[in-house]
């Protein structure tokens, strides 16, 4: 009796282990792909039936993408996510103020409002958006491209904050005001620090959804030297040959700053997503 | 989340709080006034990030719906009043029926095998094995990437002479030869929606694993002790536990599976032919190779309805769960 059990939770066990196996060669198989074309010696990314392990690795592709336009491509997505994320945050932060308020009239139109806007097409937006640009000369600008990301970022930062902020106990903020702060006092001295991770969450998450932009980048910005490093990868992909040694490496660096905050900060990385699709 | 109120009430308990030498109703004028700053301030916050939205969404939004009724072209771009004549045209095209049915087949099949690869993973990775914490940080990879990587990857594991899919397919005797599964029409879709699969079910994954293991344990010993099987258990205790987190993540992912426009740009540009085109692709080229800013804005207003059915059932859910309060 006791055997059966025992063979069958082996089974079981078994089973759980192929599964996995499966899950990690799906996951991580292309990701391997990425990286090991990236480090192969040109002879060996053009070889056919191409090569699973290389044979020796090199950084070439990455000495020969690493080139002063590239640097500037980076730099430019740089500055252009981290634009994006202290503006968001500071206009969301406003925008909780009064959201966070249950009294105020008019508040739930404007949350649906906020949530609509978070499900709209942007493609939808981007022709309008694109013409307004042009005449209000902020096409290929990084100040230009910072108010355009607002367009998809606004809206969650707003509503996580909210959620963030609303989750911190109202007993806090009463106190803080029976001590004599205003309204205002008390939630920016008060209530906001208390939800210091949930800040940190969101502006952790607009960086990252700035980071995954492409469609915007490709149509506000023409000028070359004002590329950020999403079209640098595109400007790789050749009429004739595509140079996949080095495009896999761009995509390498391309990847690395989401890799760093996703390390250093899964936690709050974890918590701004599951906030943001579910909890709603 | 509990409800908690936030207003004025706070105000009344320091109004009875009167300042020495303060007649009452000294102080409820004293509280009058502070109420009324605190009302204009509170407007004052708002105004800026909603004006800002306003600019940003609002505004492009009723600008798309005019230039769906306008003209334009690459010669003369600047748009001509043309009333329904960019509907009439569209509505009796093919290419509107290639894109409507790629459209619906491309979200439907992203958004079925999100959600059941997602499940199926999520139960897995909480189960006890070794490496599964490992796995655990790893399954996210996918979704963290920029869509734009994705695409350039899966470019080349699809290449017919460069990429290992071919060359496992090969191995394997699946395929003859070096199919160009983005080259040809007829697997140019499916390859895309392969590829859409796998960049965006962690997503689905991290979801349904908080879901399910918030599924008290006791509710499953319960059902087992009454002589229910490991599926039955599955089937009517954790799958119904589960649905509210389900039906969220199925009517977010299908919105953005509708949307996504950098994965299908990158790998095939919606081509071979239309092969691939769907809503925001064909809008880009309506609108930035074509100029075509009337055809493109009548395409986006299109799609703005279709997905308006799944906004309003999104909302729904949320005011009900409390959401909105």
């Amino acid at each position: 009796m006791s055997a059966t059990i025992a063979r069958r939770r082996a089974t079981r066990q078994a089973g759980v282990y192929v599964a996995a196996a499966a899950l990690a060669v799906f996951v991580l198989g292309p990701i391997f792909w990425l990286v090991t074309t990236s480090l192969k010696p040109r002879s060996e990314v053009f070889a056919s039936p191409p090569k699973f392990l290389p044979t020796e690795l090199t950084f070439a592709n990455y000495a020969d993408v690493l080139t002063p336009d590239t640097l500037q491509f980076f730099a430019n997505s740089v500055i252009v996510c981290l634009g994006t994320t202290v503006m968001c945050l500071a206009f969301s932060l406003l925008a909780c103020f009064t959201l966070t308020r249950t009294g105020t009239r008019g508040r739930k139109p404007i949350l649906v409002g906020v949530l609509v806007s978070q499900l709209l097409p942007q493609a939808v937006l981007l022709v309008p958006l694109y013409r307004a640009a042009d005449t209000l000369g902020l096409l290929n600008s990084r100040f230009g491209l910072m108010v355009a990301f607002m367009t998809f970022t606004l809206p969650v930062a707003i509503w996580l904050l909210r959620g963030f902020l609303m989750a911190i106990p109202l007993e806090l903020e009463e106190a803080a005001r029976l001590d004599g702060l205003s309204e205002f006092g008390a939630y920016w001295r008060v209530i906001v620090p208390l939800a210091k991770p949930g800040v940190a969450a969101v502006g952790i998450y607009v960086f990252f959804m700035a980071w995954q932009d492409f469609m915007y980048s490709l149509v506000f910005l023409t000028d070359a030297s004002k590329r950020t490093l999403p079209l640098g990868v595109l400007a790789l992909i050749g009429s004739h040959t595509i140079e996949w040694g080095q495009l896999m490496a761009v995509s390498a660096l391309l990847l690395v700053p989401i890799l760093l905050v996703f390390t250093f900060a899964q936690r709050y990385f974890i918590a701004g997503l599951t906030a943001g699709a579910v909890k709603g | 989340m509990p409800p908690t109120v936030r207003n004025a009430d706070v105000s009344i308990s320091v109004a009875e709080r009167l300042a020495p030498g303060e007649a009452p109703d000294q102080a409820v004028a004293r509280e009058k006034r502070r109420h009324h700053r605190q009302t204009a301030l509170r407007v004052l916050c708002i105004v800026p990030p909603i004006a800002l939205l306003g600019a940003l969404v609002v505004y492009p939004l009723a600008n798309a719906v005019y230039l769906s009724f306008t003209k334009s072209s690459f010669i003369n771009p600047d748009p001509d009043w043309a009333g329904l004549a960019n509907y009439q045209a569209i509505l009796t095209s093919d290419t509107f029926l290639t894109v409507l049915k790629n459209s619906l087949i491309w979200t439907v099949a992203v958004v079925a095998a999100q959600f059941v690869l997602g499940l199926a993973s999520a139960i897995l990775l909480s189960q006890k094995f070794k490496g599964r914490l490992v796995l655990r940080s790893m399954v996210i990879l996918p979704w963290i990437m920029p869509g734009v990587i994705a695409g350039v990857l899966w470019k080349l594991l699809y290449d017919p002479y460069l990429g290992p899919v071919n060359a496992v397919a090969g191995g394997l005797g699946l395929v003859d030869g070096n199919p160009a599964w983005l080259g040809q029409a007829s697997t140019a879709l499916a390859a895309v929606i392969i590829a859409a699969i796998w960049k965006g079910f962690p997503l689905s994954t991290i979801m349904y694993m908080a879901s399910y293991q918030g599924v008290p344990n006791e509710l499953r010993e319960a059902a087992r002790s009454d002589g229910a099987n490991a599926w039955q258990v599955f089937l009517h205790v954790t799958l119904p536990a589960m649905a509210p987190t389900i039906r969220t993540t199925v009517l977010l992912t299908t919105v953005w599976t509708f949307n996504y426009f950098d994965l299908v740009y990158v790998m095939t540009a919606g081509g071979p032919g239309t092969s691939t085109e769907i809503f925001p692709t064909y809008i880009y080229r309506e609108a930035f190779q074509n100029v075509r800013y009337g055809v493109a804005g009548a395409y986006g207003v299109i799609s703005v309805v279709l997905l308006s059915i799944f906004t309003v059932v999104y909302l729904r859910q949320l005011n009900k769960s409390g959401g909105l309060d």
